[in-house]
Order: C-alpha cells, then structure tokens, then sequence
C-alpha cells in the first residue's frame, strides 16, 4: 500500500507538482537521517547529506521505476551515494591498516543488538573510525559485496575485508561496553 | 556472523520510524530542499553572448536610428525659394579639366548639418591636394530633391572615384565637378586635383577642417591590420551544483583566476562594415582554493622513536582533485592514542593557456579618430600547464603540527581543451593613418567544462580586458 502511495505522490511530482515532492519527504526524511547518521558523526552534517541528496531525488526522478526496486531502496542509495560523496572529499578514506589491534575477541552477542534502543546502536556504529563505518555500513547493512565497495571507495576488495574484520571486532568490544553498562544500571 | 549481520541489517532497515523523534530533520531542511527544487534553471553563457549580441545591436541602431532623424529634420528645413538649392556654388570653377588618381574608391561621410553652406571659392580649392565634389547622379531632377533630402542619412556614402582618365599626374592639372547637388546619400565623387595621392593623403585632405561641409572619412571600411596587445581576464569558475554541494560541508572556497597574457590579432575586412579578426593569446592564470580536511591520527602508526604521521590526501579545488602527502607531528605532551584532527588545506593553482579566437567586429559610433565595434566570436583553448602548491595548513589541535607536504599527483581531469562563445566592445583610436590603439572589454563563456568528473564539473567564464597597438597596412 505504501509502495502505490509513493507511485501516485511521484507520478504527481513528474508532472510538474513540484509541492506533492514535500510529501515523500516527509515520508522518508527519518528513515534518510537514520541511514546519514551511519556514515557521518554529527547531526548537521547528517542534514546537509539529506538536504542534497532529496534534490538529487528529486531531479533524477524520472530515472525511477518502480517495477524494478521500490521507492525507499532506489532512493536509500541515492542517499548512500551522497554519503560517500561528502566522506570522498573529507578524504575520510584514510585506511590504516596499523590502527591498534584489539586483544581480545568475544562472540558477537546478537541479544544486545536487539535489546539496544536504535539511538543507541547508531551511536555505536558512528563511535567506529570513519573507514571501519563506512565499510561496515556498506557491507553489513546496505548489502553492497566487497567489490563493489571497493569500487566505490577507490581501494583494493582486501582493503575492503581487513576494514571490516576490524569494524566487527571493535563493534564487539563496545556493544559488550554497552551491554555490560547496562547490565550494571539494571542490576 | 551472519546471523548478526542480519540483525543489524534488519535494525536499520525499518523505513517506520515515527517513534523516532530524534532522527526528525531541521525544519529548514525541507526549506532548502523546496528552494533547490524549485530553482531556476540557470541560463547558459551562450545564451548570455546572444543577449549582449542582441542588445549591442539595438544599441546601435537606436544610435544610427537617432542620426538619421536627426539629420533629415534639418534637411527638412531647407527653405523653398532657397538660391539653387541643388548646387554647390563656386563649383563651376572646378569644372575644368581634372587630374584623377587611379583605381581606387575610398568611402567617406558627409555630415550634413550645414544644409545651404556653400564651397567657398577661396577656401575650397586654393591648395593642391583638395578635394573636388562630384554627383553622380546627374540625371535627377529638381523635383526629386526633397524626396532625396528625406532620405537623406548621417552616414553618407561618397566616392573618390580615381578611375577617371588622368591628363597629368603632375601637379597643377584641374579638376572637375561635373554636377553638383545636396550632399546626402548620393554617391560624390571627389577627385584630388595635382598629383596622385595615397589613401592616406586622401584621408587627410577630406579631414582638413576648412573643408566646407566637413568631409570625413567613415572608416568603416576595415582595414588590414596586425596588433599586438596585453591582456587581464578574470576567471569565475562555475562549480556544478553537485560538486559545489559536495564541498560545502567542508568549507570548500575559492577566488578569482587573475589572468595575464599577450595577444598577437590579425584582422581582414570581409565587407563595407564587417571585419573579422583573429587573436592568438598566450595566458598566465593564478587562483587560490581552500577547504577543510578530516584525519584520523593514530600513534600505532608511528615509527619506533619517532612522533610523526604521514597522511594522504585527496584535496578539490575548482580545476579537480590532487593528491597530496602531508606528514602532521605530535607533540610529546599529547598521549591520546587516537585523534580525530581537522586540517584546513590552502592551495595555489597556476594554469598556462593559448586561446585562439574568431571574431566578427562590427562597427557601433564613429567620432572623430574614436570608433567603437561590437565583437562576436567563437575560439578555443588549450590548457597547456598547471601547477599547483599546497601553500598553508593549519590544524584543529594543538598538539599537532603540519612538518612538511607535497603535491603527489596534479588534477588529472582538466578539459585540455575548450570551446568558448565571447562578445563584447572595443574602443579605437587612430594614433595616424597608419597606427591605432585599441581596448576592448568582453565576457567569455566556455561552452566545455574546464573540469569533469562523474556528476562534477567546473564551468569557466572569463571577463577579459585588452589593450592592443596596431598597424594597418
């Protein structure tokens, strides 16, 4: 149902009602935040990648079709690709392979990524170094492979898997910072 | 492992976030986004060259419009009963025999503001050299005068018709005027009585101010010429919205390009009131861009002993993206094992060009020894070098400090050539017969990117001042 809404609000939109573009907005602004704030740290910078990446959405609407993907996965990556394009010129891609090791590895515990509020979850993914984020989010949560990561941030498919490998191990370490935290306000 | 990915997947995956007050965007983001989307699409430089094309035409023909009114309400005001009205007075005594230079036709203008003044016989032709006035058109009849007078022009064409059967080319042969009337828009023969004289000569005794109507060379019929000049241009480079909103976030900026140079132009006439000239300049262009850079500094990465790290970096600037080295020191009191560090990175770009340019010039005004053209034209450059200087870095944190840098690798994406569109005037001085100087001012549009990449490109529009020196032969 929501997926013939969007179709209505943009077949509306590609005819020149340009107003009924603010509905899809606000359909969608969270969810566009939610995934800007995987890539970048601060809320501003967030809405800046929203603010750019809407009216590139807006502008390469008629590229959509809606029997191939839906409204919310052609856009996310739209999004994405914006993302990537403000991290390109922080030249975020930095990636050091020597940044410290963690000592220890523990299995991931999937009960505190679902108990952990979403809030929560966002903050830890942003608390990792920039490149571990950005393939970690890439790979894990917005279902791209190796190679294209690689393609896309300009580095090598190893590159790609030593930054995740390192993500992970460092995601572990804080989700049992924060789990551990919690158990203690509970306790 | 999987399973987990799984779960983060599906925990930022849900588009039904409402409960999500904290991920509400700043109202002003829907603002922007309504403005963006609504803006105007922005005119292209070639459609900005057509409109000052456009208005510098009507300008001028607003101008000769006026001229021609003008002088036909004075013409208009010729009294009937006026002492023969269509006839020079004095010119009988000219209607001797004449000696005519040979084979050329000059055009000159005939301003007439003086309608019933009349050649004096003492003041027209005492010396040798002047000229003598001569209607071609003997056949009109009285009665058809007023007809001529209405149509009468500021810009009048006449003739030096050296064509004519010569008695003597010595000095002191005669001239003759065969008829003679108003002098409006009929072709007037004027024949250089006692020696055969030089375009030049020509020009000059039509200009003598005791000549009575003023008789003035229009010049407008170009002449062949060579010019040498220096040149100033002012570079705006158009960043495309995508690469300009790509940069924002990190307070990308630049300034103008200063451009120096030398331009060597060769112009030719192609009609009674058109010429085409074509310049070759050879350009020096400076400018300077900035813009903030994030590293992430870590101490595992320094060598044994040492508390320094090197960092690559991809820096933009309006001509594309560099990639530079720079090694960043940390002081001993700074323990932190990891530090995110902002460097504000300071560029200078110098590029070195030849433009080779087309233009059609067109006469505007001519006063006295100014004239003024309109110029259109069409060219192309050749971006032949660029270097580029990382000049200055500055860092967010006190602890750190920038100890060196290099430029790795210069834009690889700069258009080494472009097409560009110009218009605009020029003012011109004849210093003599022979030389001139000219300035011009007129904006250039480069109809190809000066950079592009993907979705970014650069723009580049050029306003241009010259100042040229000339010979015409």
């Amino acid at each position: 149902m929501l997926v013939d809404q969007d179709v209505n609000i943009i077949e509306r939109v590609l005819q020149g009602d340009s107003q009924s573009f603010e509905l899809l907005y606000k359909r969608y602004a969270r969810f566009y935040m939610m995934t800007c704030l995987r890539y970048v740290r601060s809320k501003a910078d967030a809405e800046d990648m929203v603010q750019e990446a809407c009216i590139k959405i807006f502008r390469d609407l008629y590229q959509f079709d809606h029997s191939k993907s839906s409204f919310s996965s052609w856009s996310k990556r739209v999004v994405i690709n914006t993302c990537l394009m403000h991290l390109r010129k922080k030249s975020v891609f930095n990636f050091m392979d020597n940044i410290y090791e963690i000592g220890h590895s523990i299995s991931v515990r999937s009960t505190a990524i679902e108990s952990l509020k979403l809030q929560d979850l966002t903050e830890i993914v942003q608390s990792l170094p920039k490149g571990y984020r950005t393939v970690f989010n890439l790979y894990v949560i917005d279902g791209y492979s190796h190679k294209e990561i690689a393609e896309l941030l300009d580095v090598s498919e190893s590159t790609s898997k030593t930054q995740l490998l390192k993500a992970r191990k460092l995601l572990q370490k804080k989700l049992e910072e924060k789990d551990y935290s919690l158990i203690e306000n509970y306790a | 492992m999987l399973e987990d990915d799984n779960i983060w997947k599906k925990r930022f995956s849900d588009t039904s976030l409402d409960k999500e007050s904290w991920l509400e965007p700043d109202a002003r983001v829907l603002g922007n986004i309504m403005r963006g989307i609504e803006k105007p699409r922005r005119y292209s430089g070639l459609v900005w060259i057509i409109l000052l094309l456009f208005i510098g035409l009507l300008i001028s023909g607003l101008f000769l419009q006026r001229n021609l009114n003008q002088h036909s309400e004075k013409q208009l005001e010729i009294p009937a009963g006026s002492e023969e009205p269509d006839k020079i007075p004095g010119s009988d005594k000219q209607s001797q025999s004449g000696l005519y230079a040979e084979n050329e036709v000059i055009q000159v203008t005939s301003e007439l503001n003086n309608d019933n003044r009349k050649f004096s016989e003492e003041e027209n032709y005492t010396e040798p050299g002047m000229p003598v006035v001569e209607d071609k058109n003997k056949e009109r009849s009285e009665s058809s005068i007023p007809e001529k007078i209405r149509e009468a022009r500021y810009l009048t064409t006449a003739s030096i018709d050296k064509d004519e059967p010569t008695e003597n080319n010595d000095t002191g042969g005669e001239a003759s005027i065969k008829d003679s009337r108003y002098i409006d828009q009929l072709d007037v023969i004027i024949r250089i009585p006692g020696k055969e004289i030089s375009n030049a000569d020509e020009k000059r005794a039509i200009r003598d101010p005791s000549l009575s109507p003023r008789i003035e060379t229009v010049n407008f019929t170009p002449d062949k010429y060579l010019a040498i000049g220096l040149l100033y241009e002012s570079w705006d480079f158009d960043l495309n919205s995508n690469y300009s909103t790509a940069l924002n976030p990190a307070d990308f900026h630049h300034d103008r390009g200063k451009t120096y140079g030398v331009q060597f132009a060769f112009g030719i006439p192609v009609s009674q009131y058109l010429e085409f000239r074509s310049s070759l300049s050879l350009t020096h262009t400076e400018f300077h861009s900035g813009h903030n850079s994030s590293v992430l500094y870590n101490r595992g990465d320094e060598a044994v002993n040492e508390m320094h790290n090197s960092f690559d970096l991809t820096m933009a600037s309006p001509i594309g993206f560099l990639q530079s080295n720079i090694d960043i020191q940390r002081s001993s009191e700074e323990q932190a094992v990891l530090a995110d560090l902002v460097l504000d990175l300071n560029n200078t770009h110098r590029l070195t060009t030849m433009h080779l340019n087309s233009e059609i010039v067109y006469p505007l005004i001519k006063q006295y020894s100014f004239e003024i053209y309109a110029e259109l034209g069409l060219g192309f450059s050749y971006f032949a070098f660029n270097s580029n200087t990382l000049d200055n870095i500055s860092i967010n944190h006190a602890s750190y400090s920038s100890i060196g840098s290099d430029i790795v690798q210069e834009p690889a994406n700069i258009n080494k050539f472009g097409i560009f569109g110009s218009a605009g005037f020029s003012l011109r001085y004849h210093l003599s017969d022979i030389y001139f100087i000219s300035s011009s001012a007129k904006y250039i549009s480069h109809q190809t990117a000066l950079f592009s990449q993907d979705d970014f490109s650069t723009g580049l529009g050029r306003t241009a001042f010259m100042l040229q020196f000339g010979k015409k032969f």
